[in-house]
């Protein structure tokens, strides 16, 4: 007898675990089902709202930021949280930060704790969609009007006609650029490289002369993965990357692999640090400010720490191709997963869209008034203070062609893993652009981004 | 009070703690085995594949590599770390009180360090152009044999292992210095008598004695060296491309970087299995008796 009640006790002991350990539907419980009708009708969330509003209740929503760097934890802290409380009195949020969104948002989605509102972005925002976890907020945010701060809305649609995403647009006007420093230029003679070649006899006197010439981030393929490799093919041949861009092309193609090639050579010749297979984000600029390398090929949204450190002039990475113009055809950033992104399975759907939209509204407050260029209009746009700066957007502005990054845009998470570590290897010597395309090349046929669209 | 020590109470005291590992540990596992046996890109699961993730992973050369890679680390754990922990443990014992002192605190200090800052100074340590075993080279005359340790997939497998090696070597020698003191001090004095020097009474009184300690080093020490992340990632992220990846590191890419979370669980029920036979392996073949002063 006393076996059984032992056995009993156990039993609705581990049951209770059991039950604590599962995963929940969703916050309050409401079905998929609902929440897309809620999704498509727009109302959902009222009377919860309504029933907080009566019982004087704070309505509590959770929230998920990135705080990657400085500025971001500058329009987290000054613009949105020192705000929000004034501008939503009876709401209150519990924010999270990280500097791993994408694993982050995926372990949420996995287990039905996605947060209310949270910063998209693109690699894990196709898994969240297609689980139908986020909210298309295009029927909300056109029938509020918010979409009319817009000056070009159409750069907020997914290629499936949604909006999963919104954000003050200012990923449009980063750019990959080198960055050099001018006194070791002026050392050695060196003038500002107009063509690839000239790049290559610019980085052959430095090595000459012991100095490192390019630093760029190899750990995970950092810089070859999300510019290097692409603006090299682009600065070959524009069509080429945008043939890449769209899967019209693949990895066997001949300035596909000249690109890869270009990169290959550069490494044999000297032209990065040694050991820059292992060379992280923090060390690549440490290289540069500390006078290391007379050159660095960063994206522009680094500039204010470049300059801050050494006398520094900009370029357009140059030109392999006589009939391309240097600058013709420049990379830009982001992707239209990235930005403020609401759950679609949130008990307070229309304070979410708000919080979403007002957070959006804040960035760009920010931006603007560092005097950074957004699609988002603001009231307070400052002019650009910085030389350096204003000398790239004048690039920017020259430009034809703008594509936005290979990896955010046509490589599923899978591909995107497996083009980091290639490119990782690929800066790590004895591997050649012959090898990359024949390993890498059936990983990209597999790829599922153009089968989603 | 023998009928306190019954079976029935032993039960009772182990019962919490075999409660919460229950939930928190074997709970946890049943959706990780039913994950997979599917498709999942950790969001949603997009249908059963049978045993495809399985043959997908046996069928992968990476699979295989970060499996050579993790009993590498192994092995320079128990025939190079721990061999050197239980030799320095011997040494200590024989030190005056204030050399001891200071050995055990620099001994304990690597393993109360974040796994971080160990990786981030090893990384300087190697660093080609600055780090001390490449300036050491060039100081002496061996400049041929600088090179970039973690980028050279010749050598960067060994280079973590080190790091990490190094992190617990002085935590095992503490480990084995306990339970040298255990021994009664009248068996040294005994084998003096006969005639015995340091290295008869190591092998025939102190290591035969220390079976037990010496189970317990070499089951955490294995167990451990199979769950080495951490170290990985700081220090190359798995490079270069897939040289340094150990098999935990596998599964965090397959289900984190790829999305591919039917095969990174896939992994993760191979490595429990794995784990399983590795600890009985260990239990049956150390010390099956009680060892008895």
């Amino acid at each position: 007898m006393k076996k059984t009640w032992i056995g009993i006790v156990t039993a609705i002991f581990l049951m209770c675990g059991l039950a604590a350990c599962s995963g929940k539907d969703s916050p309050g419980g409401t079905s998929a089902a609902d929440a897309g009708t809620q999704a498509q009708t727009g109302g959902a969330g009222t009377q919860a709202e309504t029933d907080a509003a009566v019982s004087g209740e704070k309505v509590k929503l959770r929230g998920v930021y990135l705080n990657g760097d400085e500025v971001q934890n500058d329009i987290m802290d000054n613009y949105i949280k020192k705000n929000l409380a004034e501008k939503f009195p009876n709401v209150e949020i519990e924010w999270e930060g990280t500097g791993d969104l994408t694993n982050l948002l995926k372990t949420y989605s996995a287990t039905g704790d996605l947060p209310d509102v949270w910063y998209s972005d693109a690699a894990s925002a196709t898994a969240i969609i297609n689980a139908g976890n986020q909210l298309n907020m295009a029927d909300y945010i056109t029938k509020d009007g918010f979409i009319d701060n817009y000056v070009n809305p159409d750069a907020l649609y997914y290629s499936d006609g949604g909006i999963y995403a919104i954000s003050s647009g200012i990923d449009a006007f980063y750019t990959p650029a080198v960055y050099y420093n001018k006194e070791i230029f002026k050392q050695y003679n060196l003038e500002v490289p107009q063509t690839y070649d000239e790049l290559l006899e610019v980085c052959q006197t430095l090595i000459d002369n012991g100095v490192t010439p390019i630093s760029i981030t190899g750990t995970t393929g950092w810089s070859v993965r999300n510019f290097l490799f692409f603006t090299i093919l682009m600065n070959e041949d524009p069509a080429a990357a945008q043939a890449l861009l769209s899967n019209e092309i693949d990895f066997t193609d001949e300035r596909v692999i000249g690109a890869l090639k270009k990169i290959e050579d550069m490494l044999n010749m000297g032209c990065f640090p040694e050991g820059v297979a292992n060379i992280d984000f923090s060390t690549h600029c440490a290289l540069y400010t500390e006078g290391k390398t007379a050159m660095i090929a960063t994206m522009s949204w680094s500039y204010g720490e470049l300059e801050a450190a050494q006398d520094t002039g900009v370029f357009m990475w140059p030109s392999s191709n006589p009939e391309v113009k240097t600058g013709q055809a420049i990379q830009i950033w982001g992707s239209t997963l990235n930005g403020w992104a609401v759950n679609a399975k949130s008990e307070h759907l229309d304070l979410a869209v708000q919080i979403a939209e007002y957070c959006t509204k804040q960035e760009a407050l920010r931006h603007a008034e560092k005097g950074s260029s957004l699609n988002f209009k603001t009231d307070n746009a400052a002019p650009i203070t910085s030389e350096l700066e204003k000398e790239r957007m004048e690039m920017y502005s020259n430009a034809e062609l703008y594509l936005k990054p290979l990896h955010l845009n046509a490589m599923d998470s899978a591909v995107m893993a497996e083009f980091s570590t290639y490119t990782n290897l690929l800066l790590a010597g004895d591997y050649t652009a012959q090898q990359f395309s024949e390993d890498f090349n059936p990983i990209w046929k597999a790829n599922t981004w153009f089968q989603k669209q | 009070m023998n009928r306190f020590f019954t079976k029935r109470a032993v039960f009772l005291f182990a019962f919490p703690g075999l409660a919460l590992f229950t939930v928190f540990v074997v709970f946890p596992m049943i959706p990780q085995l039913l994950i997979s046996f599917q498709s999942h890109n950790g969001a949603e699961s997009t249908g059963w594949v049978g045993w495809d993730n399985y043959k997908n992973l046996l069928q992968s050369s990476v699979f295989w590599k970060a499996h050579r890679n993790t009993y590498f680390i192994v092995g320079c754990s128990l025939f190079i770390a721990l061999p050197i922990s239980l030799l320095l443990a011997l040494m200590l014992d024989r030190t005056s009180p204030r050399v001891r002192a200071v050995f055990k605190f620099g001994a304990l200090f690597p393993s109360v360090l974040s796994v971080t800052v160990i990786g981030k100074m090893w990384t300087g340590i190697y660093d080609p152009d600055w780090g001390m075993i490449n300036s050491a080279l060039r100081g002496i005359g061996l400049e041929g044999l600088a090179q970039s340790w973690l980028t050279n997939p010749d050598t960067v497998v060994a280079c973590v292992a080190a790091a990490f090696l190094w992190q617990y070597i002085g935590l095992n020698c503490i480990l084995f210095y306990a339970g040298i003191k255990a021994i009664p001090e009248q068996y040294y004095e005994a084998a003096v008598v006969d005639g015995a020097g340091f290295f008869r009474a190591s092998v025939r009184i102190t290591i035969p004695l220390l079976k037990d300690i010496i189970k317990y080093v070499v089951i955490v020490s294995t167990l451990g060296s199979m769950g080495m992340y951490a170290h990985i990632l700081v220090m190359t992220a798995g490079g270069p491309g897939d040289a340094s990846r150990s098999v935990l590191y596998q599964m965090y890419y397959k289900a984190f970087s790829m999305s591919q979370f039917g095969e990174g669980c896939a992994i993760a029920v191979i490595f429990i299995v794995e784990c399983m036979i590795v600890s009985l392996i260990i239990n049956k073949s150390i010390a099956r008796e009680p060892i008895q002063y």
